[in-house]
């Protein structure tokens, strides 16, 4: 069966970001299956603007704005927690006494989701802090801080779990 | 750059140092070990982050576009929950008795053809008594009856039923 070239396009980047997608919109949901429905629809609506992406090279990252559409949709009627809080002030599970791992799982789901975005863009995404911007609509510098202070949340939270985990 | 504004751009983005980072973490031991300390909680995070992906993801996005984006597994899945409700509530709703008691009255007597053959129990003081225990009343004189029993109805009710010898008149139950 042949392919037409936008068909074939489509599915190279199908099969090459799939994984990637799947991963962001799972740490955005926490649900697997949300997740999965999620990329499905962002590939969905993706399909049915195909011709307007003009350039390929930015796929990626237009396939992630509609993903973070898709699923401010999901939330729509529900308030996001977009927050701004000092590290110290967040509210991270503590005293976890389950694996560091599972641990580490549970601090990143309880980042407020402007951290935790930020966080997963530059993780997985492999985004500069001025592409995070761009692509979430806010400056540089928020960015900056935003990741400054989700690690900063995680390392201070791992270390006071650490410091309980030694024997006295 | 001093340690602070090293330590802010090494959190802000540890895969990309400017230069000028760089160069302060050549010669800060302290920035050094803070540093280590960053990639590897970050190379745990990495880790942590990469989650499984389910199998044949990718297959199944190319597959629905072939089949023109029809519903997606969740959304079948919804619709077939609702389907199942409703044909479930459609079952039970059939299997209820029905309200209207006068067809129940005149589909039964069908099915009991001997009614209007049979004399039996026809005393209109007995069926008084009966509807009496049912807590109803008879309130006109019925004349002569033929034929009188106790009857099922479904939904596990008892009624009686009755027959009178003039043709065309209603059954009562």
């Amino acid at each position: 069966m042949f392919c037409r070239p936008s068909e074939r396009q489509f599915e190279q980047t199908v099969r090459a970001y799939s994984a990637d997608l799947y991963r962001y919109a799972y740490w955005l949901c926490r649900d697997r299956f949300v997740a999965e429905d999620l990329v499905q629809q962002t590939f969905e609506r993706a399909w049915k603007h195909w011709r307007d992406l003009h350039d390929i090279d930015c796929v990626k990252s237009w396939l992630i704005t509609i993903l973070r559409r898709e699923h401010a949709r999901l939330y729509q009627r529900m308030r996001l927690d977009m927050v701004d809080d000092d590290p110290e002030t967040l509210d991270l599970p503590s005293g976890v006494q389950a694996d560091s791992q599972l641990e580490l799982e549970q601090m990143v789901a309880a980042l407020p989701l402007a951290y935790r975005e930020a966080l997963l863009l530059q993780t997985l995404g492999g985004y500069s802090c001025s592409e995070i911007a761009a692509l979430l609509g806010t400056s540089e510098g928020a960015v900056m801080t935003r990741l400054t202070r989700a690690r900063h949340a995680l390392r201070a939270h791992l270390a006071a779990l650490e410091q309980k985990r030694v024997p006295k | 750059m001093n340690c602070l504004e090293f330590r802010r751009e090494k959190l802000a983005d540890p895969r990309r140092l400017s230069a000028e980072a760089l160069a302060h973490l050549e010669h800060c031991a302290a920035c050094h070990a803070f540093a280590q300390s960053i990639d590897e909680s970050e190379a745990r995070l990495a880790e942590m982050l990469r989650v499984p992906v389910p199998d044949g993801l990718a297959e199944r996005v190319i597959l629905r576009r072939k089949n023109g984006f029809s519903f997606t597994p969740r959304r079948r899945a919804l619709v077939a929950t609702i389907l199942l409700a409703v044909g479930t509530g459609v079952l039970y709703w059939k299997a209820l008795p029905s309200p209207d008691y006068a067809r129940l009255a005149i589909e039964h007597v069908i099915d009991e053809p001997e009614s209007f053959t049979t004399t039996r129990n026809a005393d209109p003081a007995l069926l008084r008594k009966v509807l009496h225990d049912f807590g109803g009343e008879l309130t006109a004189p019925l004349g002569q009856l033929r034929y009188i029993r106790l009857c099922t109805v479904p939904g596990g009710w008892r009624g009686t039923s009755c027959s009178r010898p003039i043709t065309g008149s209603p059954p009562c139950c």
